[in-house]
């Protein structure tokens, strides 16, 4: 390709053997696969150090088929023209709450292998991901995967490939990543299409963290793609969003563990120890410069990452208190948008105030907590940041609806805004519409991408769209529409307090800001999910909504009739126990408050509401 | 309630004070001493929702059984090192299915290995269509002084949903029989909540089961049991399952009208006169020991519980090779011990009663239990009755729910 071929005839001789690259992929279309295959081929590994999936290392990851954080792995590669190459891969994460650490990776990279399953074909994420990678510049190498499979079609694939990602059809490679078919040729491809990293050796110091993590022995290891310049352990260098400044103590590259080297330099991807404490002093985005030089350049694309959804955690058992305090602290050492504070709830006593990304953030921190830490969790009902205005002239933040000060005491509310974009094929266009319309969305503008895909672009109130959006677009969409936000600033809304009682007595942790025109509705459906969620009882239990004290909806829970294993067999009382054991730990997973014995999900019934 | 004087079995310094107006009463409670189990595992037909060990009825496998029988408590009656047992139980399958030259051969062995007490319950499971005169004076003649009738239902056609050969009138003619035979503590089993009951069909068998006068009840709630006829059938997606609801309405229904009867219910599942107690089934859930032969049976013996192979050939030939017929032992850690104590004792119409446990044991059960005890009290999950706590009556086909509340709440 003729720009390849350009930019190598410029690159430096000593960048010349390198290419860097990601994979991208919609879900399932075999992008671990074939990062497995790679490693394989490349004698990255051994076939004992091989197992399935080897880049994503969180259990979690393997089993929700996303990637949550970025990898990377070296590579060395002797290609059919006799050269040997260091090929580094870069993996990333797969999801829009984690968008900006994709478009980070995606930066250190000059190539994007782009995968589609021949017998799928493209698909929501494909697009979405390709459009990043575009974004940044990348070449893109088309590959078609899983053309072994009797349903494949790789010729129409590959031309709906070359029309929606401008990959000639007869330049795409067709694989097997399970089997390793055309893998070789895949490989060969890359290191022909994908351009040598430039940069310059002899300039001074620059790199871009594309992610970082904390180790145990050495502190945080930054993962880092080496710009211009180059450097060693012994050198001091400074991070350009916090000024500060850190002596490197070791170099190196990213193999399955990592291998120190004597330096890094222009175009090389690798790892930076400089005996850093937390990941928040090594972000995500950041530049890293030589510290002797003044006037140096941030790279471009930098944010602060802000949380965006707030939560309580609560420990079941409030004795866990302690242990919850120790793995949010673990947790945030390697994940520098984790923030949290204490707080107390009437209903479930002493625990958090955690920030979130978004959604899945939240579902993925629960979820390490219960998993690797053993701690079972309540988390109440999300919510952003509310700026208010009360009537003494007084200016608070509340990202707690029970923080919510008296209404007769509120001047004015305001909600955050954004801007969100939508990019979706026009067959679900006015599935789309309608969602954003319930959502209070203000159409803002469309344009056609091409004849079938438009671009809307829609202003929306963050706390609509933070909790399921996504998940509900995807559904109106099957899977095709795609989403980005911006925050915008804040606007005034007409949101109230909605509280939930059970038995009478009002659980704080379930009460939740909304806006006036759907308080009704929002709390006669939350008063349905409830109702769903809570299991009967041995007496009766009474689910309402009320605001300012006036109940407006209500449901209620008949008390449970049977619960009793009629026999003990015959001096065989195992079975029982066993049953008592099952029953036991059930009672032990719900919380009890007042009279009611609630169960975890019911805290998050509020996601589970339809609010159409 | 009927109070006859009778020493604690352990506790010589607890002493006897009234009691609730539900059993078990505390003179029933502390005969409950130390319980023997005959597993017979033989039946002519296997019944449609149960789940015992059962082996199909031939002269060889009797013989065989009979071999097990005697290897089995060869092991095991030097245990019981001429203790006394105060219950001794025929379970089954059907133990009625042996000829009353099989029972008498039976019968020797154990005499010949343990001691029973000279009060002792000897209780027999029986099918009503199997209830003959010359077993009837066998049984009497070796020592038998119970009868436990599987009548179920006393309609014809939920007999036959049952797979239960007898008719509705067999029941009645078998007790009648046993009665004239000098019978005097008979007790029915009864079922309901499976497969097309209706509260109709329950009302008339009550009736009918009450006009027969039994000492003492046995009123199981189905349980459908996969990989039985009518299990597989209650189970089946949209299947003829009777809702927990339904089940809970028969139950009440049941308990109102042996009530008007004079049977009082005494645990979950068990009605009695005042004194006809299941002596047998208090041991099992007082937690005392018991002995156990015969495949599938399970003891509680010296802290340790066991359980035998379960099919009826595994356990023969186990003892065959001299080995025990065990499937399974295990030693209860303390915890289980309190724990199940709660789990058993809760069970009772008049309550857990710390004086039926070994003193250092209920205090345990204290230690563990107390504060859960107290807080389930305040939810009003449980009453506090003199020396213990019991389930309230109208929360007894809830129990599980009280047990697990309070065992959840426990400590460590």
């Amino acid at each position: 390709m003729a720009r390849s071929f350009a930019v190598a005839l410029l690159s430096d001789p000593r960048l010349n053997n390198i290419r860097n690259f990601c994979i991208v992929a919609h879900i399932d279309h075999g992008k671990s696969t074939l990062a497995d295959r790679l490693l394989e081929i490349t004698h990255t590994l051994t076939a004992q150090q091989m197992k399935a999936q080897v880049l994503d290392d969180m259990d979690l990851e393997r089993e929700k088929g996303i990637t949550i954080k970025s990898h990377a792995i070296a590579m060395e590669y002797r290609a059919k023209d006799g050269v040997n190459y260091e090929l580094n891969l870069i993996d990333t994460p797969g999801h829009v709450d984690f968008t900006y650490e994709v478009s980070r990776a995606l930066a250190a990279c000059e190539g994007a292998i782009l995968v589609v399953d021949a017998s799928q074909g493209i698909e929501a994420q494909t697009l979405s991901n390709y459009y990043l990678a575009a974004d940044q510049n990348l070449t893109i190498v088309g590959a078609l995967n899983k053309i072994d499979l009797p349903a494949a079609r790789p010729d129409e694939i590959a031309l709906e490939i070359e029309h929606y990602a401008h990959v000639p059809a007869e330049h795409i490679t067709r694989i097997s990543a399970k089997t390793g078919l055309g893998v070789a040729e895949l490989l060969e491809q890359v290191i022909a299409d994908v351009p040598p990293p430039s940069g310059d050796p002899d300039a001074p110091f620059r790199a871009l963290i594309f992610d970082s993590k904390f180790d145990q022995y050495r502190g945080v290891v930054c993962l880092v793609r080496v710009v211009d310049g180059c450097i060693r352990a012994g050198d001091r260098i400074r991070f350009l969003s916090t000024e500060k400044l850190h002596d490197v103590t070791e170099v190196g590259k990213l193999r399955l563990k990592l291998e120190a080297t004597n330096e890094l330099h222009a175009g090389q991807v690798g790892y930076i120890v400089a005996g850093i404490k937390t990941v928040a002093d090594a972000r995500v985005g950041d530049t890293i410069v030589a510290a002797n030089v003044e006037g140096m350049e941030m790279l471009p694309g930098f944010r602060e990452t802000k949380s965006m959804v707030f939560s309580g955690l609560y420990p079941i058992d409030a004795e866990q208190y302690e242990s919850l305090k120790e793995a949010l602290a673990r947790l945030r050492l390697n994940d520098a948008s984790l923030m949290y504070e204490p707080e107390t709830s009437v209903a479930l006593g002493f625990g958090f105030r955690v920030g979130f990304l978004g959604l899945l953030h939240l579902e993925i921190i629960q979820e390490r907590l219960r998993r690797e830490f053993m701690i079972d969790l309540i988390a109440t009902t999300p919510s952003v940041v509310y700026h208010v205005l009360q009537t003494n002239g007084e200016f608070s933040k509340v990202d707690n609806p029970c923080n919510l000060p008296p209404p007769q005491n509120i001047e004015a509310i305001e909600e955050p805004m954004v801007l969100a974009h939508v990019v979706t094929p026009t067959e679900y266009l006015g599935n789309i519409l309608k969602l954003c319309q319930e959502r209070r969305g203000e159409h803002v503008g469309m344009e056609y991408i091409e004849e079938t895909r438009v671009r809307l672009a829609y202003k929306l109130p963050l706390g609509e769209i933070v909790l399921d959006f996504y998940d509900r677009l995807k559904s109106v969409s099957r899977g095709y529409a795609s989403l980005d936000y911006d925050i915008t600033g804040y606007q005034q809304a007409d949101v109230i307090k909605l509280d939930i009682l059970l038995n009478g007595e009002v659980v704080d942790a379930l009460s939740a800001i909304v806006h006036r025109s759907k308080a009704y509705t929002y709390g006669s459906s939350l008063c349905e999910k409830l109702k769903e969620l809570i299991p009967r009882q041995m007496f009766q239990v009474a689910v309402q909504a009320s605001i300012g004290g006036k109940v407006i909806a209500r449901e209620t829970i008949g008390a449970m009739r049977k619960n009793v294993i009629a026999k003990c067999y015959g001096g065989d009382i195992s079975r029982k126990r066993k049953l008592l054991e099952k029953q036991k730990e059930g009672k032990r997973r719900m919380k009890q408050i007042g009279t009611v014995e609630v169960p975890q999900e019911a805290f998050l019934a509020v996601l589970k509401v339809d609010r159409s | 309630m009927v109070e006859r004087p009778v020493q604690h079995p352990f506790r010589p310094d607890v002493p006897a004070h009234p009691l609730n107006p539900e059993g078990p009463s505390l003179a029933a409670r502390d005969e409950a001493r130390l319980g023997l189990y005959v597993h017979v595992p033989f039946c002519a037909v296997r019944c449609t929702y149960c789940h015992f060990s059962t082996a199909a009825f031939s002269s060889a496998a009797v013989e065989r059984w009979f071999a097990g029988i005697e290897r089995e408590v060869a092991l095991r009656a030097p245990l019981a090192g001429g203790r006394e047992f105060t219950s001794l139980f025929f379970g089954g399958g059907t133990p009625s299915a042996l000829s009353a030259r099989h029972f008498r051969r039976l019968w020797d062995i154990l005499r010949a290995n343990f001691t029973l007490a000279s009060d002792a319950e000897v209780t027999l499971e029986a099918n009503p269509e199997s209830v003959k005169p010359t077993l009837l004076d066998a049984w009497r003649e070796a020592g038998v002084n119970r009868l436990s009738l599987g009548a179920q239902s006393f309609d014809r056609a939920e007999l036959r949903t049952l797979g239960r050969i007898h008719d509705d009138a067999r029941p009645g003619e078998a007790l009648a029989l046993a009665r004239a035979h000098g019978f005097e503590r008979l007790s029915l089993d009864l079922m309901f909540g499976y497969p097309g009951h209706t509260s109709a069909t329950f009302a008339r068998t009550l009736d009918r089961l009450v006009e027969l006068a039994p000492e003492h009840v046995s009123g199981y709630c189905f349980i459908a049991e996969g990989g039985t006829a009518l299990g597989d059938l209650a189970l089946a997606p949209g299947g003829p399952a009777v809702p927990d609801d339904a089940q809970a309405g028969l139950y009440a229904q049941m308990t109102e009208r042996f009530a008007a009867a004079g049977l009082a219910p005494y645990e979950t599942s068990n009605f009695c006169r005042p004194g006809a107690e299941a002596r047998h089934n208090l041991t099992y859930w007082l937690r005392r020991d018991y002995m156990a032969v015969g495949p599938s049976a399970h003891g509680c013996w010296n802290g340790e519980r066991w359980g035998n192979r379960y099919a009826t050939a595994d356990w023969a030939a186990a003892l065959e090779r001299g080995e025990l017929p065990e499937a399974e032992r295990e030693r209860s850690s303390a915890v289980a011990v309190e724990e199940e104590i709660v789990m058993l004792g809760l069970r009772f119409a008049s309550g857990l009663l710390a004086r039926d446990y070994p003193s250092g044991v209920w205090e345990r059960v204290e230690a563990r239990f107390g504060g859960s005890f107290a807080a389930a009290a305040a939810a009003g999950r449980l009453e506090r009755v003199e020396g213990g706590w019991r389930i309230p009556p109208a929360h007894r086909f809830l129990a599980d729910d009280t047990i697990a509340w309070v065992a959840a709440r426990s400590r460590g």
